[in-house]
């Protein structure tokens, strides 16, 4: 008892010490000696003299990288394909479903249906807790949609509606998030439209696509969509413990690219989700609920392995990456520095294909790239991720001049085996892809202005804390809205997402976007004391829906904010239009 | 210590509240020694009246807390009460902790106004099952008379019939190394010198269940107050019964705080 005692004082007067040289003695033991007040426990006799180590230094276990094949998660198949053989009466859960399912209007004219065009698709799916293996040969119970991290990837079809019935068997209050996608406001993971644990919720993908003057918009069609829980006040824990997965959506004109060989096609078609995390030395992931500046992890996951490695042919592959960390922003790089061919930023393809050096990727945006190992003539070839970063804060430097070091950390190693595939598909730099309308100043009916900062331990949107049941924004919908982002904080880094739909970066500081931000995005990258101008339309659905900094620290401490797109807009302040609970 | 308590099992967690009351001799005696004696009325003040919930059956996978990583340290609270942050006001527990100083003029007050409502509005759904924990930034002003002065000139009681509430003060070095260990600091050290910056932020958690969060006090107080128990509840009713009571109230009573924040007056401007 006594000697326990002296450990945790001992265990603060380290901290003390580390907090002003910020290092600590790595011989610094976590004695387990607590579980002396659980006895009885079944099992417990066996940590009960063990010493064990929690990451909060680092982790500190060691093994060897890219001794583990990357997986590529399997696809989720459907239950039944087509209303009259639906296997469970949409709705009829405890949190129901959407009302656009019943309905199937556009709100800015109900007399318009919403463009469809295949059956729609019934899936289930169990958020549940599962032990994994992400360190070869070592146990960590992560939680999972499926019981898998990632968890399964969607694929669907654009104009293809599905339902998703998802089961909660965790502890936790889950919203599952489609990022990326243009769905209903009951299933878009709107932070308090829970499932709670032991219910079940219908969550209702229209995956269409929006008019544009009474035409569909066929350039708003998605590709790389992930989805993520994104429940209140949990969103950054259950994210580190695994509940993120792809949902691929390919519409007509992106499948005529697949079959008239443009694009790779699905085995080589890799959805890449890379995450950083710290291990405690049982193999448990370390989070810190009260570490509100945001998670760094010093492993790299990749489709939930530590540092694996993936085996190509010599021939064009399409990655999809995904940054799924929290606070982490990476800049991927090829390791002999050969350039991507950019394909797409977050959801949406670029109009021509593009020639990219290095990735940069805050926390939430993705990029498609096609590699070419046909020109590769090494057998390895390393995907690193070249920029530094120290703490919560955000990467070193400015969003204009980051610190980078090169090489940077491997985060997957690709072993190219066998000699260049003929008749390879036809993608290079340059290729054309998918068409892009741009917003006009014309059509811009209202301005708003948003200011990120820092106030007293928490993060505020113009002064005030995100509040559930407040729309701060209602645009009209099937509008079109300036809204201007506004870092204001000294030396954060505020990665915003805004939901519903893709908005298009106008200036950056004044200066016109790179190339890869020119067009559509759905997270706006705010450095340090950076203003981004951006365009967006608001069309289809009603809210509430939020934006929020994809630090899902910060998220959580709610520097989130609502906008809820209605009929009678602009307008700001109103109570929410809609609940779904 | 306290064998008898941590044998409450989780199917009495519904009656707890109950139980807790007429338990509360079977709470851990923190000042004075553990020989079976009958209480006299000044032991019974030294009980710590939140009872701690551990259970034979509970287990994590791999038995990691959130909480081993909380220092052990010793404190002084307003009764002049040793206590031990860890043991005493954290293991098994629902807590919640603040953290003030007597002579902050700035977040302070309101900080505590926020808390003393949450206090006797969260009595309802908890009972005796939470504790709220008030530490001082400045322990070197800060002794237990200092803090009962505090507490009277704010009209805060020690009242049997809500949570309990202790304020503390301790060694100046270890209070900050806890502070730091809950989060509550900045990276910035020029922000991270100014205390007011420190106070408005409520950290709280379930131990047990080793659920823990943090909010600002400045957001809407009954958003808080749900978030509060839905993350520190023990059961489904504990948290998520008031979701439903306070959303009703919240869309009929629809709220422009707008302008008491002090922001701009708009922030849309029409084109």
């Amino acid at each position: 008892m006594q000697k326990d005692i002296n450990r945790r004082k001992a265990i603060g007067s380290l901290v003390t010490a580390a907090t002003a040289a910020t290092t600590l003695s790595a011989t610094m033991g976590r004695g387990r000696s607590r579980s002396r007040n659980r006895g009885g426990r079944s099992g417990s006799s066996r940590l009960e003299n063990e010493t064990v180590k929690d990451a909060r230094e680092g982790t500190p276990i060691t093994f060897e990288k890219f001794t583990q094949a990357m997986p590529v998660p399997a696809v989720k198949q459907p239950l039944a394909v087509g209303k009259e053989n639906s296997p469970f009466v949409v709705g009829d859960c405890f949190h129901g479903v959407a009302p656009e399912y019943f309905t199937r209007t556009v709100s800015e004219d109900p007399s318009l249906k919403y463009p469809e065009k295949y059956p729609e698709k019934y899936y289930e799916m169990t958020i549940r807790d599962v032990i994994g293996e992400v360190i070869p040969g070592v146990q960590t119970p992560c939680c999972g949609y499926d019981g898998m991290v990632p968890g399964p990837t969607f694929k669907s079809r654009g104009l293809e509606p599905c339902v998703v019935r998802v089961h909660n068997e965790t502890k936790y209050e889950c919203s599952v998030h489609l990022h990326g996608g243009h769905n209903p406001s009951h299933s878009d993971g709107y932070p308090n439209f829970y499932v709670l644990p032991g219910r079940a919720r219908d969550y209702y993908y229209t995956n269409t696509i929006p008019y544009h003057h009474g035409v569909p918009d066929v350039g708003e069609a998605p590709s790389t969509m992930w989805y993520h829980d994104h429940g209140m006040d949990v969103t950054a824990h259950t994210c580190v413990l695994g509940m993120a997965g792809f949902h691929i959506q390919i519409d007509d004109f992106e499948q005529s690219l697949i079959d008239n060989k443009v694009l790779p096609d699905d085995p080589y078609d890799i959805p890449l989700m890379i995450a950083d995390r710290r291990f405690n030395e049982d193999g448990t992931i370390f989070f810190d609920p009260l570490d509100h500046n945001g998670y760094l992890g010093d492993v790299y996951v990749a489709n939930g392995k530590a540092h694996p490695y993936f085996k190509v042919q010599r021939r064009k592959y399409r990655f999809r990456f995904l940054n799924g960390c929290n606070a982490r922003h990476i800049e991927l790089r090829l390791s002999d520095g050969r350039p991507f061919v950019g394909l797409a930023n977050d959801s949406w393809l670029f109009p021509r294909s593009i020639s990219r050096d290095t990735i940069l990727l805050s926390p939430a945006k993705r990029a498609d790239v096609v590699i070419d190992f046909s020109k590769v003539n090494a057998n390895e070839l390393y995907l690193e991720n070249i920029l530094s970063q120290d703490d919560g804060r955000g990467p070193n430097g400015k969003l204009d001049r980051r610190d980078t070091e090169i090489p940077g950390v491997g985060v997957v190693k690709f072993v190219i085996e066998g000699d260049p595939v003929p008749n390879d598909v036809s993608v290079d730099v340059g290729t054309e892809l998918r068409d892009h309308i741009p917003i006009l100043e014309s059509e811009i009916e209202a301005t708003r202005v948003f200011e990120f900062h820092r106030r007293k331990g928490a993060w505020q949107i113009n002064q005030e804390f995100y509040d559930e049941f407040k729309s701060n924004a209602c645009p009209r919908v099937g509008s079109a809205e300036r809204w201007i982002l506004r870092n204001t904080a000294g030396g954060w880094w505020h990665p915003i997402h805004i939901h519903l739909e893709s908005h298009q970066i106008q200036s950056i500081d004044g200066k016109a976007p790179p190339p890869e931000w020119a067009h559509k995005s759905d997270v706006a990258m705010l450095g340090p004391n950076t203003e981004t101008e951006l365009f967006m339309k608001f069309r289809t659905f009603t809210g509430p829906f939020v934006f929020h900094c994809h630090n899902l620290e910060h998220e959580d401490m709610r520097m989130m904010f609502v906008f809820d797109p209605i009929k009678d807009g602009p307008k700001s302040n109103q109570p929410l239009s809609a609940y779904y609970p | 210590m306290s064998n008898i308590k941590r044998s409450i099992s989780v199917g009495c967690l519904f009656s707890l509240s109950v139980m807790l009351t007429a338990g509360c001799s079977q709470s851990p005696n923190v000042a004075s020694n553990d020989s079976a004696q009958v209480e006299s009325e000044v032991d019974r003040q030294n009980n710590i009246r939140v009872a701690s919930l551990s259970t034979d059956d509970y287990e994590t996978v791999l038995d990691a807390r959130v909480s081993d990583r909380f220092p052990d340290i010793d404190l002084l609270d307003h009764r002049g009460r040793k206590l031990q942050f860890y043991t005493d006001l954290v293991e098994d527990r629902c807590v919640c902790i603040i953290y003030f100083y007597t002579r902050c003029v700035g977040s302070c007050p309101i900080t505590t106004q926020v808390v003393k409502k949450l206090r006797k509005d969260m009595a309802e759904t908890f009972g005796d099952d939470l504790l709220f924990v008030s530490l001082t930034l400045e322990p070197e002003v800060d002794s237990p008379q200092e803090l009962q002065t505090y507490m009277k000139l704010h009209g805060i009681e020690d009242d049997p019939d809500l949570p309990e509430w202790i304020y503390a003060t301790g060694d100046f070095e270890e209070l900050d190394a806890l502070r730091r260990n809950l989060g509550i600091y900045d990276i910035d050290p020029i922000i991270d010198a100014d205390k007011t910056e420190h106070a408005a932020i409520l950290t709280f958690g379930n131990d047990r269940l080793d659920r823990w969060a943090a909010l600002p006090v400045g957001m809407d107080y009954r958003q808080l107050k749900s978030a509060m128990t839905r993350i520190m509840g023990n059961n489904e009713r504990q948290r998520y019964q008031s979701v439903v009571q306070y959303r009703e109230a919240m869309m009929q009573n629809f709220r422009d705080n707008t302008a008491e924040n002090n922001t701009a007056e708009n922030n849309v401007t029409e084109n």
